[in-house]
């Protein structure tokens, strides 16, 4: 069941903080070459995020093994 | 312009076959077509002229010589260009891989080949099956053959624009989340993304893992059918693909829909997202249409829509940025502007965010999957859009989010679509049929009998000007 969406995310980004990810994801040329598009990426992951709904219950995992089956299951 | 340039595949290898004409001609053919005509259109990035014609002529040697020929028997094609060719220039449309020569054939590459078709060169895409259509690449985009000035969809844009112009009768591209049947649908072709593990990838540059499919584009349903034919079986080379036993796609082309329970997911274009009213129009009209000639047409519901796209866009992100992650370090002005940025989403995203979409994924599959307890097969909208210029990123980049594709991505069905009308623009309208996993035989039934019912696949673009 998919039960709740998320509260949302710090959607505000300031220079220090794109820095950092940019850093931390190895992206420093990217930064260098066009820091606006790099802030584009990173506030849609932080979008993708905010609107991220939270599965429950538990049982069933793993789920990210693709289960074709013969009788239309997947 | 002759009639070949429209003439069904499975027609032409027939006339092959029977000696009422050559591979070499038809070949031939093709090539003068493609030099008329790419020049408005830019759908390829390679032709291999004097490569085709070599291996039009054996397979005319073959014929000539008593010898049993493949269901191709001599006809061309094409492959968006992330499709590995042995020796051939694979680009995927970037600087990336500008100079990028293969060593082995794709599975999908090696099976139109075994089949004695003729490959007449490489498609252009998005950059790497991602982004949109770029004036910052090394090859221009592909157009519209409908109106030049307009996007034909992607990422297998060349594949839509050059079976639409009559340059092939069939094409191969991807679908990750619906680039396969995008072009298909912008264009007005038919474009069918089997089931996942249908198709070999092997040999296939990857966009996500989880999600990419190679699928047929061809103008006809009866010429997709057996082109899914040709394509289908399991590869052990492909950790994903499915070994289950391939069915007869053709078998129940001539079966119509009488009986068939069709479900219509209106809620994905009338509510979850509006589609413009042509749209909607257009596939109101094909489920009257189906219900015209038999079929028990109902409306069903499942989960909103953006559940569905969302969850595989944290997908495609996450496993493209793993792809592409050192390139985007080391030379990331090497990629043009549009897939940079989107490649680049991945980096941002959290295990956690990777590992949540996969538990929501095996929901909502079984919340798709509990529709086909009531319907045998569903239609929905496949763009929500009628196309729009391609010299307005704008534009191109608002209704690229606006379909219903990506959820057959997500839930690993299969899904064609194809036209159903035109926009007052003149430019197509399509729509989606989706079935049981391994179930495409019965999507080529409904498509088949709809095709049969109306005329619009009697249209052709205008000879560009």
């Amino acid at each position: 069941m998919i039960c709740r969406a998320l509260a949302s995310g710090q959607m505000m980004m300031d220079d220090a903080e794109l820095e950092r990810a940019a850093r931390e994801a190895g992206l420093e040329r990217y930064l260098e070459h066009d820091r606006e598009s790099l802030a584009r990426a990173f506030q849609a992951a932080r979008g993708y995020q905010s609107r991220r709904l939270v599965v429950a219950p538990l049982g069933g995992e793993p789920s990210h093994v693709f289960r074709a089956r013969e009788d239309g299951e997947s | 312009m002759t009639a070949t340039h429209y003439t069904s595949w499975l027609d032409l290898a027939a006339e092959i076959r029977d000696g009422k004409t050559t591979s070499e001609a038809v070949v031939s053919a093709h090539l003068d077509r493609i030099a008329a005509v790419e020049p408005h259109l830019n759908a390829f990035i390679t032709v291999t002229a004097e490569a085709a014609l070599e291996q039009a002529r054996a397979v005319d040697r073959k014929i000539a010589a008593g010898e049993a020929v493949g269901a191709l028997a001599g006809v061309p094609y094409a492959l968006k260009d992330i499709i590995d060719t042995a020796g051939l220039l694979t680009t995927c449309h970037s600087a990336i891989r500008a100079d990028h020569v293969p060593d082995a054939d794709a599975n999908v590459a090696a099976r139109l080949a075994d089949a004695d078709g003729v490959l007449v060169g490489k498609l252009s895409t998005h950059e790497f099956a991602i982004g949109g259509p770029s004036f910052d690449l090394p090859w221009p985009p592909a157009r519209n053959p409908w109106n030049r000035n307009y996007f034909p969809g992607g990422s297998s844009s060349g594949s839509g624009s050059a079976v639409a112009a009559g340059m092939v009768p069939l094409a191969l591209g991807t679908d990750t989340a619906g680039s396969v049947r995008n072009p298909a649908s912008l264009c007005g072709i038919v474009g069918m993304k089997a089931t996942y593990g249908r198709v070999s990838r092997s040999g296939v540059f990857p966009l996500s893992f989880s999600l990419d499919h190679v699928g047929p584009m061809t103008r006809l349903v009866a010429e997709n059918a057996a082109a899914l034919q040709i394509l289908a079986g399991h590869d052990p080379a492909d950790p994903g693909s499915a070994a289950v036993p391939v069915d007869d796609f053709s078998r129940d082309l001539a079966a119509g829909v009488s009986g068939l329970r069709v479900g219509v997911l209106r809620h994905f274009y009338a509510e979850d997202i509006e589609a413009e009213a042509p749209v909607r129009d257009g596939i109101d009209a094909a489920a009257e249409q189906l219900a015209a000639i038999g079929a028990d047409v109902v409306e069903v519901r499942t989960r909103a829509l953006r559940e569905y796209v969302e969850c595989n866009r944290v997908l495609l992100t996450s496993e493209a940025f793993s792809v592409h992650e050192q390139w985007l370090q080391e030379r990331p002005a090497d990629y043009g502007a549009l897939a940079r940025e989107r490649l680049t989403v991945g980096a941002f995203l959290r295990a956690v965010d990777y590992v949540q979409a996969n538990r929501q994924k095996r929901h909502l599959c079984a919340e798709m999957n509990r529709l086909f307890d009531d319907v045998d097969v569903l239609i929905t909208a496949s763009s929500m859009d009628c196309t729009v210029r391609i010299d307005d990123p704008a534009e191109v980049t608002r209704t690229y989010q606006r379909q219903s594709r990506a959820p057959f991505n997500l839930t690993g069905l299969p899904a064609l679509s194809m036209p159903c009308g035109f926009d007052p623009n003149g430019l197509p309208l399509s729509f989606q049929i989706a079935a049981p996993a391994f179930c495409e035989a019965l999507i080529y039934r409904v498509a088949a009998a709809y095709e049969a019912a109306t005329a619009w696949h009697h249209e052709h673009p205008p000879e560009p000007q």
